[in-house]
């Protein structure tokens, strides 16, 4: 089906929906459909946003939104999934596979005897869903809960400790069409609860346009330990990859998000933590490394509501060729958040005359009592480090990929995770087309 | 070993090196001394390589070998190795790492295998040993947060480590304390052997106190202006430049 341009995607989207919910009979009463009727409603009542929405002023989605992207299945059968091929070779524990959004539990691995439950996201009827979308505000997350066809709900009870890696595996196969894919997890952490969660997404094939809209929810109950990371790879031809993660913290708790960007088209990723309960702690660590005409875009917000919390955020971003960054970050740190730590740094390097980088911290401080820092830079390779280091022997190309793999490694190096870091630092040194020893210690 | 014929090297349109003549042979110590802006440093970064320098004019060879057209890291591994007057920081990779990494290049390019972990260990332990350097030392970023001192010894580390035919010192001696002075000078003599070199830069006569040099060179308006032995460094210190500057002056 050729792609059409100036589709009205939205109408469409709408029309769909309609049809869909014609053809339901006696599940139209069932809480699945009022999710997505309500979804559809919050839709309908917005629009795409422009780059006069200061939200996306950089980032121009609507060209991605003026395609007429349907809901595809994968042909590819469970068995014709090699999952572990996409997983870290240093990483065990289970691994939830979702083609095209679609949960595929053959070619997925859940080991026995875990501290956790799952249910399939389509299935979940807990009181607390949905209770971050801010769907009136976020038109993607709307739209993701009026059409999301797969995901889980993850549940780690109080006091238990996951301590294999949970994996949920995306992979997106745009070979039927243009395609959107809507997943959506939702993350319960009981008091005290310890997991980690690894969400890895893959293009298997985007011979069309691929639109993945994705929102991941989370709750940390009181003292406990949440551990996400993403990892976006997918394809840089047909891309375009939204998502939106959603946290909420009780007393106490601790929340790290790790997000690193490789792949996508134009990527967005929005961050929105609330720190609800006292001592709380959130790391937020980002590393984007973009290449020919990629655009990546981060937002977060932190939402300091109570006093004596801590949220740390550092992202570092390399954009070479002709891509394009994006980086800006809110904290706002409300009236009563006395005794706030807050700090914020975002450090770029522009690797081509070609590339851009806009970067933006927002502080909006209204407790008196606080400590908040960010900074923001943009920088160039620095030519006499290259010297130095072609003047102890190593080629130029080794020399300017092992000083951007030294710039990157220290977002690497802040993770929790330690068997993720030598995939992250593989992964990076791949980018950078490094095939020498990898040098970093972290 | 190096022979230099009238080297001229300009950067960003400005002329700074106007003629230099100088042949070093194996086994010999040079220091190059001059005011401020004479075209030392400048000097140092043309052997070395550095590509912001254009070489107008002139020849350089090493071991009878043009090296104007090679890269820096070719230079570096034919056995040409400059200790910087600011070596630069490059966090996360560690100082074993880098060293490591820069001797197997060399290895690599003189056809050997990589040196074998445990040999690597007992060399860089021993050759830190001589430079009383903390064996932690070699764990730490690269540069990353040293002292000037540090810095320096790290350096000549460095040097001990990769065995360069012809070392260049530039202004090795600026930042340091008297200590760490004479260990760095210590390091310098005890590599000093019949089959290498070293070329000193510096400004000012002190670091010749513990580095003998066999020559000593005035560098003055990017030209060597006087040529002597260790003698003519005594004579700088005492007298200062501007008598140089005057029969320079003189002659023109």
């Amino acid at each position: 089906m050729p792609t059409e341009i100036n589709f009205d995607l939205k109408s469409q989207l709408v029309a769909d929906f309609r049809e869909r919910e014609s053809s339901l009979n006696g599940q139209k009463d069932g809480h699945l459909h009022q999710w997505q009727s309500k979804g559809l409603k919050a839709f309908e009542a917005q629009v795409f946003p422009s780059t006069r929405d200061e939200e996306w002023k950089y980032t121009n989605i609507l060209p991605a939104m003026a395609i007429a992207y349907e809901q595809y299945g994968s042909p590819l059968e469970d068995a014709d999934i090699d999952a572990r091929s996409f997983i870290p070779k240093e990483i065990e524990g289970s691994i939830l596979v979702f083609l095209n959004g679609e949960f595929r539990a053959e070619a997925s691995t859940i080991k026995d005897g875990q501290a956790f439950s799952i249910e399939n996201i389509l299935d979940c009827k807990h009181e607390d869903f949905g209770s971050l979308s801010k769907i009136d505000e976020q038109v993607f997350t709307a739209l993701n809960l009026a059409t999301f066809t797969g995901g889980v709900h993850i549940h780690v009870p109080a006091n238990t400790e996951v301590k294999e890696p949970i994996v949920l595996l995306h992979l997106n196969d745009s070979s039927a069409g243009a395609n959107m894919i809507s997943t959506r997890h939702f993350i319960t952490a009981g008091e005290n609860a310890r997991a980690t969660v690894l969400e890895l997404a893959f293009s298997i094939n985007e011979s069309s346009p691929t639109f993945v809209n994705a929102f991941t929810e989370v709750l940390v109950d009181q003292n406990a330990n949440i551990d996400l990371y993403k990892i976006q790879s997918e394809g840089k031809e047909n891309t375009t990859h939204i998502s939106r993660v959603a946290a909420k913290q009780e007393k106490g708790s601790t929340f790290s998000c790790g997000t690193f960007t490789f792949g996508g088209m134009l990527v967005r990723n929005d961050l929105d933590i609330q720190l609800a309960g006292e001592h709380c702690e959130s790391y937020l660590n980002g590393l984007y490394l973009g290449s020919e005409t990629q655009l990546i875009d981060n937002h977060s917000f932190v939402d300091h509501a109570t006093p004596n919390c801590m949220s740390d955020e550092f992202y570092k971003g390399i954009m070479d060729d002709r891509s394009k960054g994006v980086f800006n970050g809110k904290i706002l740190v409300r009236q009563a958040a006395q005794k706030t730590n807050a700090f914020q740094s975002n450090r770029n390097i522009l690797a081509s005359e070609m590339a851009i980088v806009n970067t933006k911290p927002q502080l909006e401080i209204f407790a008196d009592d606080v400590r908040c820092t960010h900074g923001a830079t943009i920088g160039q390779i620095n030519e006499e480090a290259i010297f130095y280091m072609q003047a102890r022997g190593i080629n130029k190309e080794a020399a300017k990929a092992i000083l951007l793999l030294s710039f990157a490694g220290e977002v690497v190096d802040r993770i929790q995770y330690d068997a993720l870091k030598p995939y992250l630092q593989a992964r990076i040194a791949e980018q950078r087309k490094y095939e020498g020893e990898l040098l970093l210690d972290i | 070993m190096l022979q230099i014929k009238n080297l001229h090297a300009s950067v960003e349109g400005l002329d700074i090196l106007k003629g230099i003549n100088l042949e070093v042979n194996a086994g010999e110590i040079h220091a190059i001394m001059g005011p401020n802006g004479s075209g030392k440093s400048t000097l140092a970064s043309v052997l070395a390589g550095k590509e912001e320098y254009e070489v107008t004019e002139g020849s350089v060879l090493f071991n009878g070998e043009e090296i104007l057209e090679m890269e820096p890291e070719d230079r570096a591994k034919e056995g040409i190795f400059l200790a910087f007057q600011y070596p630069m920081e490059i966090p996360g990779v560690s100082i074993a790492n880098f060293i490591k990494t820069a001797v197997n290049e060399k290895r690599k390019h003189q056809g050997l295998d990589k040196m074998p972990a445990g040999d690597f260990l007992k060399s860089i332990r021993a050759k830190m040993s001589m430079l009383e350097i903390n064996p932690k030392f070699i764990g730490r970023s690269l540069n990353e947060g040293f002292s000037g001192g540090e810095k320096k010894r790290n350096e000549i580390l460095q040097m001990a480590m990769l065995e360069p035919k012809l070392s260049i010192l530039d202004e090795t001696d600026s930042g340091l304390d008297i200590d760490a002075l004479k260990i760095v000078s210590n390091g310098v003599n005890k590599l000093k052997g019949p089959e290498n070199a070293s070329i000193v830069i510096t400004h000012y006569q002190r670091l010749l106190d513990y580095i003998v040099p066999d020559f000593v060179h005035v560098l003055y308006q990017g030209r060597i202006v006087r040529s002597g032995t260790k003698e003519l460094a005594l004579e700088l210190e005492e007298k200062g430049y501007d008598w140089i500057k005057e029969e320079v002056a003189a002659s023109v």
